[in-house]
């Protein structure tokens, strides 16, 4: 049964961009991970379309295993790592789901897809976070992304955090003596991973912290849906709006990278050999796409953002965070455009960062046809939903082009021209050292007990026969004396 | 068919002389011989099984000698399910082992021992009273030696006096137990015993439940008296391990259940206990998971996971005395069943990749998928059931079970034990699928078709049980109602 | 009279037990695991005697006799705890053979994981 309101746009787009998605793996020749794909995409519109909450855990698990597999990919060693952990987090999440559900059926006697009793909520909201890529959880996301194959990464951008706040959408109304710690944990998240950003020099990480960052829009406009002087509907509309708008430009950025990189033969954005006007189709689809990111207006970024700013008002903090991390966003992307189609690098740099796989040139293979296809399709929709945001269903028409609507959109983008006069030096220097993303300390620190418990546990495990039975008869006393006094 | 009672003990046990007998005289025909009395036992099981649920209870009373001087063999709904399981552990096990092992491991004793050993567990399930429920535990714990120690390698030598060290502890608590209760009642018959027990001072009833709660602890393996069990299924081998860890440990926790409700009524007179058992089985549930996660050893692994799964069946039994008694004791039920045929099937299909790779250390199982794709792809359906992932049966046992408690820490518990097992079998798949093993594996020897649809039905069963969770639900709440005597209604 | 005969099984449980849990010597565990299973047995014994009763063989007249149940338990126990040290007696021949000692710590600890 296809939902109604705003979650009929967000099941459109999972159809539509995951089929063609699945369909560009197919023409690039990748059998395996097109197989994955499919189950991926059947994952996340079960999640979409789940009436109970069953059936939703059900897409989120199918939606994990599939991911595992894709970013498993040929079985690496580095591969492996990132995609085990991947897994481990999101069972984690699935598990604290069912931990909810346990408590909601207990409570209530019933599957149905609603808020969740008071007493489930903690639960939830941390599964949602883990999903969610929230910060300080976003580790996962980081790693695994950039990691993959880099057709795979847009396939993988569309569905795991999404069907989160698909999930905190219909079910999350938190906020405990009326403060709206979901909405705050949105933004916050928003700004932070906009400053992780600007320190990446890695396309596809750059992109991987500007997920997080906009998931945590979604997730604040969801928070506030629990404030009282905010209507439910508007904010739910609002982050599931978003969430579309967000998912299509995204992706398209995800390609526009993954172009680049085909270009340059690796993924460091400083030493990129600067396209410039040799694709200029690829160029208006990248402006297409950074616009959108950065909210300017007449773009979709721009119109799901003008509704979330609509129900932050009565948040002043929240508005302030989300304004922020747009200038930051900002920043990012004049950042992301110029170094990879106008910065000049030295040549010898770049001959050095330049590993040799096939370079441009030549005729273009089906793959490459199919890569632009897809661009040239998502841009196109990008661009639609931007000067027609009142035809995705739900989405409350007008007021989006008028004129204070669009000088509240480009006063942030002009703070962000200014800083990149300012520090356009320090964004672009080279690095010749990619840094990589530590992962969460709670897991490393649990790694490493893990490590030195190892030598300790095998030997309680290798007890020998009399101390077994010492600890029988122990336990046998124990027991009887428990029993004995509790009775 | 009157008979069905005592035929289930008396077909196997004679099976099991009859087997030796073959392999003395006529060695050529032993194969039929070993599947002719698998085959049968399974048929008395499951007519047993049916005509328990049909008419229940089913009374036997051998030489027409009336408790308290004869003795009785008891059939009820809840018996049946456990009849079924070792009919399909029986057949399956003999099955697996026709299509897996080549004509050199038909030597010995195993097949007769593993015929006697289903014989015990039978009569541990239809005994109606202390004294041979006693006798038929030690004959089980004799054949379970002689199981693990059959493969006449030192290792399994020094296995099996461990375990036999164990079992005289667990016999001598068990004996102990069945004295306190004779010097107390003066029968050791279960129902008369159950009669009378509330004349028992409390203090005494509690060494008698401490003890029988310790005795078959052992057997099934509770933390901390769990230790010898990794040790004895790695020594044992993945055939036997999968006879001893699907079914031979699901009687001896029957058999806790039955003596619970039974003869000691305890959640009657001393409903005290159970959250005591709760704290245990969450105990067994993290370090069993965890022991699971620091091993290297494919069977040492599967057998602390193993150890793990007897502490969610002993969670679903602590709620059923503590919160709501039949839905408990059918979510334990449930997972009793999926259990049996999940962990069977994993440590089956691990029989294959462990012969392939002449190793049981996970690390030597590089690629291993890659040769027999259809068994690894049974074990990874058995391991995301068992780590409890949905759709799957085991999902939804963990599920009932989960909804059974009346605290939010045992579901927490839960939760965690399936991240903890979800790590462990996935390190599993990645070392598995990887590309290219590191060095050239073993020629594959040719695998009958047989051993494979073991463990493929096996595995399929358990994913498809998700689909039938609830008509399978109903049918466990009706055979929990025979053991809590609330007759399956609400 | 009953309770001498308690007080007696459970020393020489207490006794069995001892050896099991000390004596590294397989061929005295095995003989522990017999004492430990005999004390049981005269406890069971015990349990079944009845004051002036006569041997269990129904007849006519006869009121007082003493229970038969625990004598067949005992009787099985004992059949029972011979199985078992027979085949704790030929395990032990066994590691005897490979190993050269009848220590129970020294043969276990040479069968750990990954030696």
């Amino acid at each position: 049964m296809i939902p109604g309101g705003i979650e009929a746009g967000v099941f459109l787009v999972f159809a539509g961009l995951g089929t063609s998605l699945v369909v560009l793996l197919v023409a690039a020749g990748a059998r395996g991970p097109a197989a994955a794909g499919a189950v991926h995409v059947a994952g996340g519109i079960l999640a979409i379309l789940a009436q109970d909450l069953m059936t939703l855990l059900i897409g989120w698990e199918v939606l994990t295993f599939s991911a595992f597999i894709l970013i498993r990919d040929d079985g690496g060693r580095r591969h492996r790592g990132v995609a085990l952990r991947y897994l481990i987090t999101h069972v984690g999440a699935a598990v604290l789901y069912f931990a909810a559900m346990v408590v909601q059926v207990n409570e209530t006697g019933s599957l149905a897809v609603q808020v969740l009793v008071p007493a489930a909520q903690p639960l939830m909201v941390l599964a949602v976070l883990i999903k969610t890529a929230t910060i300080p959880l976003h580790t996962w996301l980081v790693r695994s992304y950039p990691s993959t194959d880099t057709l795979v990464t847009p396939l993988l951008s569309v569905f795991t955090t999404k069907v989160g706040v698909v999930t905190a959408a219909r079910l999350l109304r938190f906020a405990p003596g009326g403060y709206p710690i979901l909405a705050l944990l949105g933004g916050v998240t928003a700004v932070v991973a906009v400053v992780y950003a600007l320190q990446q020099h890695n396309a596809r990480r750059l992109l991987a912290y500007h997920i997080v960052s906009q998931v945590g829009y979604m997730i604040a406009g969801i928070g506030l849906a629990a404030v009282e002087t905010t209507p439910d509907a508007a904010a739910v509309t609002a982050g599931l709006f978003h969430l579309v708008t967000h998912t299509l430009y995204k992706a398209l950025l995800l390609l526009v990278a993954a172009e680049a990189v085909r270009h340059a033969g690796h993924e460091d954005l400083t030493g990129m050999p600067g396209l410039r006007f040799r694709r200029p189709a690829l160029l208006l689809c990248a402006l297409v796409g950074a616009l959108a990111i950065s909210g300017a207006p007449f773009t979709s970024g721009h119109a799901s953002k003008y509704l979330l700013k609509g129900v932050s008002q009565g948040s002043p903090v929240v508005n302030g965070l989300l304004t922020a991390a747009s200038v930051g966003t900002g920043l990012s992307f004049i950042k992301f455009i110029y170094l990879i189609f106008f910065n000049r690098v030295d040549a010898a740099v770049g001959a050095a960062v330049t590993t040799g796989t096939t370079p441009a040139g030549g005729p273009p293979s089906i793959r490459d046809r199919a890569v632009i296809l897809s661009i040239l399709g998502t841009a196109a929709v990008t661009l639609f939903i931007g000067f027609f945001p009142g035809s995705v269903p739900g989405v409350p028409a007008g007021g989006y082009h008028a004129l204070d609507a669009s000088l509240g959109a480009l006063a942030p983008l002009g703070v962000s021209a200014i800083l990149w006069l300012l520090l356009r030096r320090r964004l672009t220097r080279q690095h010749h050292r990619p840094r990589r993303p530590r992962s969460t300390p709670m897991i490393s620190v649990l790694t490493r007990l893990g490590r030195r418990m190892r030598v300790p546990a095998r030997s309680l495990q290798e007890l020998g026969p009399q101390i077994q039975i010492f600890m029988i008869l122990a336990g046998f006393s124990a027991l009887v004396l428990l029993i004995l006094q509790v009775s | 068919m009157s008979h069905l009672p005592v035929l289930v003990v008396v077909v196997p046990i004679a099976g099991g002389f009859l087997i030796s007998l073959v392999d003395l005289i006529l060695p050529s025909v032993k194969k039929a011989a070993v599947l002719a009395v698998a085959l049968s036992h399974g048929c008395v099981l499951v007519l047993a099984a049916f005509a328990a649920l049909s008419y229940p209870p089913l009374m036997y009373v051998p030489g027409s000698w009336l408790p308290p001087v004869g003795i009785a063999l008891r059939v009820d709904s809840f018996s049946a399910l456990f009849l079924i399981l070792l009919a399909v552990g029986h057949c399956g096990s003999v099955l697996f082992r026709l299509g897996s092992e080549g004509s050199r491991q038909w030597e010995g004793k195993t097949a007769a021992l593993t015929a006697l050993l289903f014989g015990a567990l039978a009569g541990v399930v239809v005994t109606a009273d202390l004294f041979n429920l006693f006798v038929f535990v030690e004959l089980a714990t004799v054949c379970t030696v002689g199981l693990i120690s059959r493969k006449q390698r030192p290792d399994s030598s020094v296995a099996g006096f461990v375990y036999l060290m164990i079992a005289a502890v667990s016999g001598a608590l068990l004996l102990f137990a069945v004295l306190l209760i004779y010097s107390a009642t003066g029968t050791v018959s279960m129902s008369l015993v159950a009669e009378r027990i509330h004349e028992v001072p409390a203090a005494l009833h509690g060494v008698i439940l401490g003890a029988l709660v310790v005795s078959f602890g052992i057997k099934f393996g509770m933390v901390p008296f769990h230790v010898w069990q990794p040790r004895a299924y790695h020594a044992a081998g993945t055939t036997t391990a999968g006879v001893l860890s699907g079914f031979g440990m699901k009687v001896y926790l029957y058999a806790l259940f039955r003596l619970l409700w039974g003869p000691l009524q305890a959640p009657l007179l001393l409903p005290e206990i159970f959250p005591v058992l709760q704290v245990l089985a969450m105990v067994t549930i993290l370090v069993g998971h965890l022991m699971a996660l620091l091993e290297n050893n494919l069977i040492r692994m599967l057998a602390l996971s193993s150890v793990a799964h007897g502490g969610y069946i002993l969670l679903g039994l602590a709620a059923a005395g503590d919160v709501g008694a039949d839905a408990a004791v059918a979510a334990a039920l449930f997972h009793i069943a999926a259990h049996a045929l999940m962990k069977s099937s994993l440590l089956w299909s691990a029989h294959h990749a462990i012969s392939l790779a002449r190793s049981s250390r996970i690390v030597d199982h590089h690629g291993v998928a890659r040769e027999m794709p259809v068994v690894m792809a049974a074990f990874m359906v058995a391991a995301l059931a068992i780590a409890g992932i949905p759709p799957t049966g085991g999902f939804f046992s963990k599920w009932l079970v989960a909804l059974a408690q009346g605290s939010l820490l045992p579901v927490l518990v839960i939760a965690l034990g399936t991240v903890i097992s979800m790590g462990y079998y996935a390190r599993y798949f990645v070392v598995v699928m990887a590309k290219r093993p590191p060095e050239p594996l073993r020629q594959v020897r040719s695998r009958s078709i047989l051993s494979t649809a073991v463990v493929v039905v096996f595995a399929g069963v358990v994913a498809a049980a998700g689909v039938a969770q609830g008509p399978l639900q109903s049918l466990f709440v009706v055979m929990a109602g025979s053991l809590t005597g609330s007759g399956g209604l609400p | 009279m009953q309770n001498a005969a308690f007080v007696a099984a459970a020393l020489v449980f207490a006794i069995g037990l001892h050896g099991m849990l000390t004596r590294r010597n397989m061929i005295r565990i095995c003989i522990s695991i017999s004492v430990m299973e005999s004390s049981l047995v005269m406890a069971l014994v015990a349990v079944a005697y009845v004051p002036g009763g006569s041997a269990p063989i129904v007849s006519d007249g006869q009121t007082m006799f003493v229970d038969p149940l625990p004598h067949a338990l005992a009787l099985t126990a004992i059949v029972i705890g011979a199985g078992i040290l027979a085949i704790a007696l030929a395990l032990t021949v066994a590691m005897y053979r490979h190993y050269g000692t009848t220590d129970v710590l020294a043969v276990f600890g040479k069968t750990r994981e990954g030696q």
